[in-house]
């Protein structure tokens, strides 16, 4: 309510700002439009100035060359002419000149100096100029007069100088080359004054050049008849500058040569001519600015020319009619508030008791009665607002009816437009179907929900078994690893012992091949003991037949000797002799006998033991041959023993490194195992979880079936 | 044939005993030689043998003596001697050799015992007590009579 009655005033308000913005913008926009003429006539107030003042140089160049083409000037510089082309070193003299000039400016004024300063030349010079023109003008003008030859030598001077020889003058020179010209403005030292020289060439009958005219003129007297012309405001101020900002004049106090190039009023200046508002000793102030123009032939001044003016003083009538303005605003402004404050209290009121039943409406309170007067269009919007009031109120009893769970209920469409009434009929439809639908979804979710519980109780205990086995897994796998451990050190050790076999083995083949070679060396002896036991049977023999031989012959004399003692004893007395003889021959033949057959034996036992003997070196030879077999069979069997040890030290190798990797690989899985174990506790966890879950959802689904159980259909 | 004829005897072997005979009867020794086997011959007989050109037959004193039998070896002895009647070749085993034999050492067979046979009697010599034989006591009747028919 209250925002419209302020926009209702903002909108008032609004309106008479723009009107007052035109205003000012029309007050602004005269005031520049003044402000721009203004700078305007006073550029052309400027150049004005400028051009008066060019005028006036030019005037006395024009003066100076008709002064300068009389024919005593012209007799006098011939004259000079003549006498410096007479001398060998003009420029030594005019050196030495110069400095008594220059001495003599200091005082000591010197015969020569006086010479040139009092001819008659001078005097009718002085005549014609200063005389002339301080009685004409009233004023002294012409600062200084000197006249030069053709080598820029002193031929006669006015007034004080310092000098006696000009052609290395910039002036001087530039007026020889293209003729009478203007000097930028300069400070003359003796007089203290600010003046304007001005060169203007002598030329001979012929008319080629012989020599100079010099003269400084008063700036000051130029520039003031020109400037004083003009003074249209109080406040109105005129200054003249040099192009680089070198203050020459001003109307205001000011110093000659003062450097006003950081100055506000100079820095603005931009191309030939313009005008600016810029703020100059406190004040806001209009400057307008022109360059120098030239004048007929004369190139012109090289100055710039500022004109200000106070822009109080100026724009005063601008300012009276925008005070004006200010004033009527303020008027309407109150004017304006208080119709708009009426208006919007006749609209404000009614509208804020709509508004407030609207709220209450909003709240859901149906019950506040709205009190309707009039025929507006308030009255009617109110008399449509209690209509309304009414449907919300039957919808709110059809609504009632649903959220008591009666879905029986038929819906009340006001018209085929009624969208609220749509609405409703279609989400009743969509609720019983709805319903229905969750009804039976609950039903299967009951059931779901119960399998759910049972699949996750099962599953909850096998993962506790898995969880269980795993467990057990990853013991069995650590002692796994243990055990690959130990396998890994046997294989190890079994590397070793492979390896010290093989070098046992090697160590048996050189000892078969040494035992090959003693074997072979038994052979070779054993056959020599059997040559050797063979040549002793056959001795052996050999005595056996002596044996014999003697054994035949103590026979023999045994029976010679009992034959013997036979006879002996038959020849009784005479034989006994015999007899002892023939006894003793019988003894010695017994005692033969007995040596033989003692050598007999001892043959005997010579054979015994040498047949003995042949059949143990027979059966050493066989025994030696065996060995030797036998070493051989050692020898091969040896080397592939060796060989076999060789391919065994060679699988330990491998099966060592294989155990290795077996370890590493063993680790990993034992690894592995724990990330399992630790995942299969987690799991277990996440499964008693799980169970919670289902135990949780059985429970929803039990209570959604009981609570849509209680809709009506 | 008596002892003291001589004083000395003959001591030869046969097995186990030692047997002696009277010099007298004894010609000489000799070693054994071939036996040539006589069929008709006495059993005591095992042959004859030729002995400096004389062909003798040989009694077994084994067979005699009825000893176990045995074949003549190399080493066995031949004693010839000459009884009354005929001259014949004994096979002992072994010939010691003559003994001289003193009266006061012998003992008659009568004094030893009757039916002896052959046996003359013993005498104790330094070879132990030996049996002496009779020569003309050694062959009976019927063997002398078979040897004269040959």
């Amino acid at each position: 309510m209250k925002t419209l009655g302020m926009k209702l005033i903002g909108g008032f308000l609004l309106l008479l700002l723009m009107i007052v913005a035109v205003a000012f913008y029309s007050s602004f926009a005269s005031q520049k439009s003044l402000q721009d003429s203004i700078g305007q006539s006073s550029v052309f107030v400027a150049n004005e100035m400028l051009v008066n003042m060019n005028m006036a140089i030019y005037d006395w160049i024009d003066r100076l060359e008709q002064r300068g083409g009389t024919q005593v000037v012209r007799m006098k510089v011939e004259e000079s002419n003549r006498e410096f082309d007479a001398m060998e070193a003009p420029s030594v003299y005019m050196d030495r000149m110069d400095k008594v000039w220059t001495a003599s400016a200091k005082g000591e004024l010197s015969p020569s100096v006086l010479k040139v300063t009092g001819s008659e030349l001078s005097q009718e010079l002085r005549s014609q100029f200063l005389t002339h023109f301080e009685t004409k003008l009233g004023a002294q003008i012409v600062d200084k007069f000197i006249l030069t030859n053709r080598y820029g030598a002193t031929v006669a001077a006015l007034g004080a100088s310092a000098q006696y020889r000009f052609d290395g003058g910039a002036l001087w020179r530039k007026a020889k080359e293209s003729g009478s010209c203007a000097g930028d403005v300069e400070l003359d030292e003796e007089s203290g004054q600010p003046v304007i020289p001005l060169a203007v060439p002598v030329t001979d009958a012929q008319g080629s050049f012989s020599g100079m005219i010099l003269v400084w003129i008063s700036a000051d007297s130029i520039i003031r008849n020109a400037v004083i012309t003009y003074k249209k405001y109080e406040t109105t101020q005129v200054r003249l500058t040099t192009i680089d900002g070198k203050l020459i004049y001003a109307t205001k106090a000011y110093r000659f040569m003062e450097d006003a190039s950081t100055k506000a009023y100079f820095r603005n200046i931009k191309g030939d001519s313009g005008s600016f508002v810029s703020v100059d000793g406190g004040r806001a102030t209009l400057f307008s600015y022109a360059r120098s123009p030239g004048y007929l032939g004369f190139a012109g001044m090289p100055w710039i020319l500022v004109v200000g003016n106070d822009v109080s003083d100026v724009l005063a009538p601008s300012f009276a009619l925008r005070n004006n303005i200010i004033l009527a605003s303020g008027f309407l402004f109150v004017l304006g508030i208080i119709v708009a404050l009426l208006i919007s209290r006749s609209i404000t009121r009614p509208v804020a008791a709509l508004q407030k039943a609207a709220a209450e409406i909003t709240r859901g309170n149906l019950s506040r009665v709205i009190e309707v007067r009039g025929r507006d269009e308030l009255a009617m919007l109110a008399r449509s607002f209690l209509e309304m009031q009414t449907a919300l109120l039957g919808i709110a009893a059809f609504a009632e009816r649903i959220a008591s769970g009666d879905l029986t209920v038929q819906a009340v469409k006001r018209s085929e437009e009624d969208s609220l009434g749509i609405s409703l009929e279609h989400m009743l439809e969509n609720l019983r179907r709805q319903t229905r639908e969750i009804q039976d979804g609950a039903g299967v979710l009951a059931a779901a929900a119960s399998e759910i519980f049972t699949s996750t109780s099962q599953f909850a205990s096998n993962s506790s078994e898995t969880a269980a086995a795993v467990s057990q897994t990853t013991t069995t796998i650590e002692e796994v690893k243990q055990t690959a451990h130990l396998s890994n050190e046997k294989a190890k050790q079994m590397a070793d012992r492979a390896r010290r076999t093989e070098e046992i083995a090697q160590a048996g083949r050189v000892s078969v091949q040494e035992t090959t070679q003693v074997i072979g060396r038994i052979q070779e002896q054993m056959d020599t003991i059997g040559e050797s036991i063979t040549r002793l049977s056959g001795q052996s023999a050999s005595i056996g037949e002596i044996t014999m031989t003697v054994s035949g012959l103590a026979d023999q004399s045994n029976l010679l000797a009992v034959n013997a003692a036979i006879e002996a004893a038959k020849a009784g007395e005479q034989g006994r002799g015999f007899g002892v003889v023939a006894q003793e021959i019988k003894s010695l033949a017994e005692q033969s006998k007995r040596a033989t057959a003692q050598v007999r034996s001892i043959l005997a036992e010579i054979q015994k033991a040498t047949s003995g003997a042949v059949m143990a070196t027979e059966q050493g030879t066989r025994a030696v041959e065996q060995g030797m077999k036998q070493a051989g069979e050692a020898k091969d069997s040896i080397e592939s023993l060796a060989e076999t040890v060789a391919e065994a030290a060679r699988g330990a190798a491998q099966i060592a490194a294989s155990s290795e990797q077996q370890l590493v690989g063993m680790d990993q899985v034992a690894m592995a195992m724990e990330s399992i174990k630790v995942a299969s506790v987690q799991g277990v966890e996440g499964t008693r979880q799980l169970e919670l879950g289902a135990q949780n959802l059985h429970g929803v689904g039990q209570k959604m079936k009981q609570l849509v159980e209680l809709y009506r259909m | 044939m008596r002892i003291e004829d001589t004083g000395h005897i003959l001591v030869f072997a046969v097995g186990e005993m030692k047997h002696a005979l009277s010099l007298a009867g004894v010609e000489r020794v000799e070693l054994a030689a071939e036996v040539t086997p006589l069929p008709e011959a006495p059993h005591v007989f095992i042959g004859a043998i030729n002995v400096r050109g004389r062909i003798l037959p040989v009694l077994s004193m084994r067979r005699r003596l009825h000893l176990p039998e045995r074949g003549v070896k190399a080493s066995d002895w031949i004693i010839i001697v000459q009884s009354s009647r005929r001259r014949i070749a004994l096979v002992v085993d072994e010939v010691m050799g003559v003994r001289p034999a003193e009266r006061s050492d012998f003992t008659s067979a009568d004094a030893l015992s009757e039916g002896l046979g052959c046996v003359a009697g013993a005498v104790r010599t330094e070879d132990g007590i030996v049996l002496i034989h009779d020569l003309e006591l050694f062959l009976s009747e019927e063997e002398e009579m078979a040897l004269e028919k040959l």
